[in-house]
């Protein structure tokens, strides 16, 4: 029954816990479930609850991550049941697009921090959508306004750049 | 985290891309359309070849105007068919690790995208003179690059597709699959599949996705194409015509079967029974679908109500869990019967989400059907999700029979009567057999469209933009769903707040055909119960008081109910006059409810921030009080 949900402890790096139910955790990250599962033989079924230390990801960013991990991994959620990304037929507007659409609408800083997190943590869903925020970040820019935006400094000597110039040159 | 390949770090930079490891860049770029992603080589050192070894090359290409009549045009739109092809080889021969992904996106914003895509695609410089044909999408798809491609995506979209529509759906053909041992997602969009005869030969041994949408098939190349991927799990069928189907039996009969498919989706396909025909592109009603799918769990449906077989036949444990159906509107007069006999399919489902354009009057089941559907029983649902039109003032008009007439209701009347009066089907009715149906019943989400079926007002209202409002409002609103929890000490406070009401609880009505059923969920089961209410501005106090209705319906009715979700669904309801009127008999209506929460109750602000509400919620598990306690005083006031 929905009474006895289990939940954990999630300890940021900068050491502000966050509590989230075990269930939808596990269903999500790859990374959570294996620590939970290591963890289970050690304590009691009556034991108190479990705290997680997630030394790689501060508590900003791990907010963000349950924020989304919450909208797509709870089932008991009123809409966005886990399997809804696949049910969803192609033309259909999927009903969390629009909540993805907001989450990646962050600036660089929050959104390579979500980049590293869904990493460590192995939640698939959110990595690549990460990484689609960020690829798109770069379609839309040119060459000198991609390197202002993310700091790539150009380290080519002339000639180098001619030469990568030549040799990709039907891409421009 | 500190991974390989940071040590050409450049120095004084406080941005992020650079920290990076060269993994996590090849993964961003693998969704980079390849002449950006190529571009990226000259960003620094470091980026030179991290493109070549993304795993994926993503091909786009916007379709020039093409005028065949004007030369220079036409010199213009095959230079710019070539340089993509060109640009599209020199990309797959650039790549140093064998690609798993292959995108192809060719768009067009021509009036006429089917035949300018089409030229783009197959035609050359010299068509006028030699008629050389070419085909762009084999060429570029059984690229050696591409040997060993898991996921391969081909789309043609167009803006609008000039006066073929939709009708015509595939505009390229596929002469053969790539690597069709590796294949993993095959995912194609306005393909001819007629024209893949030879696929159909293929085996597909680690196929596990396949999406068709707006392609052209015939049962005698697709089925062979199920038949020859084992691992086959999700299929989505979306707006397929489908030609070619056998002359007998008439109506025509689409039988596919799917082995290990758990995923099915079948949206808005359209069937011919001929190999060319015209007909209505969301399918005809006068068709059945007959499928075979032993494994299925999930499926999802949406066009109009055809007859509808699922084999095998739903009995025993297994059968499919979720289901999720979508009939479009239309007018049939079979479509009660239709209806109960497509859900007949599906009586193991453990969740049925149910949205019926037409009235839901239109699918009550009454009298003989009524025996029927009590046949047709959910005994392991448990949730519940029906969205539905209603038309408010059929609703009131109904309800008023008995009592004083309406005066405006007058021109409609006679019309009124003879369509609805006899039977007084209500949108009650089709909830109570819904609800009669489902013992286990744990969660109940109601949608209520309100539509006029007087079309005096509205007129201009499209179903288009409706749909799409709908959308957006609902996405709006789900955040906005109020948790109303009322602690028995809290009554007093609340009738200090509301100060006079306009309804006293006693005032809002029972619901004739709800109230008069038992329902076993009722008793023992239901403990989320959802309303959301759509309102037409013109009708929102009948609605509202349809709402109150049914609030206080499960308010009293069910036994163990834990919570209830009200959503007006409107942004501005509550800049509303009657918003207070419904707020305050919510109120009232949830008064009585045996729920003791330990938490301060939420405020029924709906200007309250999504995240701030969300964040500051946590359901608790409630405690339910005595239940002859609450009963005894409810009916004493």
């Amino acid at each position: 029954m929905a009474s006895e949900k289990k939940v954990v402890f999630l300890r940021s790096s900068d050491g502000e816990a966050f509590e989230v139910s075990e269930e939808v955790i596990s269903a999500a990250s790859v990374t959570i479930k294996g620590m939970i599962d290591e963890e289970s033989p050690s304590r009691a079924d009556t034991a108190a609850t479990t705290t997680l230390a997630i030394p790689n990801v501060t508590a900003a960013t791990l907010s963000r991550v349950l924020h989304y991990v919450n909208k797509h991994f709870d089932a008991a959620a009123v809409v966005g049941r886990p399997d809804d990304y696949i049910f969803c037929a192609p033309g259909d507007e999927h009903p969390l697009a629009r909540f993805d659409d907001d989450f990646v609408d962050v600036d660089n800083d929050t959104l390579i921090d979500l980049v590293h997190a869904a990493e460590y943590l192995h939640i698939k869903k959110l990595f690549d959508l990460t990484c689609k925020a960020v690829a798109d970040k770069l379609k839309g820019r040119t060459i000198d306004q991609i390197r202002e935006t993310f700091g790539i400094v150009n380290d080519y000597t002339v000639e180098e750049e001619v030469e990568v110039y030549r040799e990709n040159s039907w891409a421009f | 985290m500190s991974t390989g390949g940071d040590d050409r770090l450049p120095e004084l930079s406080e941005d992020r891309l650079p920290e990076l490891s060269d993994d996590l860049l090849r993964r961003i770029l693998y969704f980079v359309p390849f002449r950006k992603a190529a571009c990226t080589s000259l960003l620094s050192r470091r980026w030179r070849s991290l493109w070549r070894s993304s795993g994926a090359v993503n091909l786009d290409v916007q379709v020039p105007h093409s005028r065949s009549y004007d030369e220079d045009a036409d010199n213009a739109f095959f230079t710019k068919q070539e340089a993509f092809v060109h640009a599209a080889k020199a990309a797959l021969d650039a790549v140093e690790v064998p690609i798993t992904r292959l995108t192809l996106r060719v768009e067009s914003n021509d009036h006429d995208g089917h035949s300018s895509i089409s030229r783009f695609l197959h035609r050359s410089r010299n068509w006028h003179t030699h008629f050389t044909k070419t085909d762009v999408v084999s060429d570029l798809v059984s690229h050696p690059a591409a040997r060993h491609v898991e996921e391969l995506q081909v789309a043609a979209v167009a803006a609008s597709y000039g006066m073929l529509r939709e009708t015509t759906a595939g505009i390229y053909g596929l002469a053969a699959l790539p690597s069709s041992d590796t294949l993993r997602v095959l995912d194609l969009t306005r393909c001819n599949l007629t024209l893949t005869a030879a696929a159909a030969a293929l085996a597909l041994p680690r196929l596990t996705t396949l999406r068709l949408s707006y392609c052209s098939v015939e049962p005698k190349v697709l089925q062979p194409m199920l038949d020859a991927a084992p691992e086959l799990t999700t299929v989505q069928l979306e707006s397929l015509s489908i030609f070619s189907l056998p002359p007998e039996p008439k109506p025509p009969v689409l039988r596919l079967s799917f082995h290990a498919v758990t995923t099915l989706v079948l949206s808005l396909c359209c069937i011919y029974a001929g190999v060319q025909g015209s007909g209505d592109r969301r399918g005809k009603s006068n068709w059945a679908i007959e499928i075979d799918a032993p494994r299925l769990q999930s499926f999802k449906y949406k066009g109009l109500l055809p007859r509808f077989v699922l084999r095998p036949a739903a009995a025993g444990g297994g059968g499919v869990a979720r289901v999720d159906l979508h009939f479009l509107h239309h007018n049939d007069v079979n479509m009660r019967a239709l209806f109960w006999q497509f859900l007949h399919n599906f009586t193991n489902a453990r969740t049925i989400k149910l949205k019926v354009e037409n009235n839901l009057i239109n699918i009550a089941a009454i009298g003989e059907a009524r025996h029927a559907l009590l046949r047709c029983a959910f005994p392991s649902m448990e949730r519940l999700e029906l969205e539905g039109a209603f038309d408010p003032r059929m609703e009131e008009y109904v309800e008023k029979l008995e009592g004083a007439f309406d005066p405006r209701m007058e021109e409609c009347v006679e019309e009124l009567v003879a369509v609805h009066f006899p039977e007084r089907e209500t949108t009650a009715i089709a909830i109570a057999n819904l609800l009669d149906c489902c013992p286990v019943l744990g969660e109940f989400m109601l949608k209520l469209n309100a539509v006029s079926a007087f079309p005096v007002r509205d007129s201009r209202y499209g179903p288009e933009l409706l749909k799409r409002k709908d959308r957006s409002d609902y996405s709006k609103s789900i955040d906005r769903f109020v948790r109303r929890k009322k602690a028995k000490t809290d009554i007093s406070m609340e009738d200090s707040i509301f100060g006079d009401d306009e309804y006293s609880y006693d005032d809002v009505r029972g619901i004739p055909g709800l109230s008069d059923g038992s329902f076993a969920c009722l008793q023992r089961t239901l403990r989320r119960v959802g309303l959301q209410f759509r309102l037409d501005t013109n009708c929102i106090s009948t609605t509202s008081s349809l709402g109150l209705r049914l609030i206080k319906f499960f308010a009293d009715h069910a036994r163990v109910l834990e919570e209830i979700c009200v959503d007006t669904g409107n942004k501005r309801l509550h800049e509303h006059l009657k918003f207070n009127v419904e707020t305050q008999a919510l109120a009232l209506a949830l008064a009585p409810i045996p729920i003791s929460a330990t938490t301060a109750s939420a405020t029924l602000d709906s200007t309250t921030d999504l995240a701030k509400t969300r964040a500051g919620f946590t359901v608790l598990p409630l405690q339910r009080q005595e239940s002859m306690d609450w009963k005894s005083s409810s009916l004493e006031n």
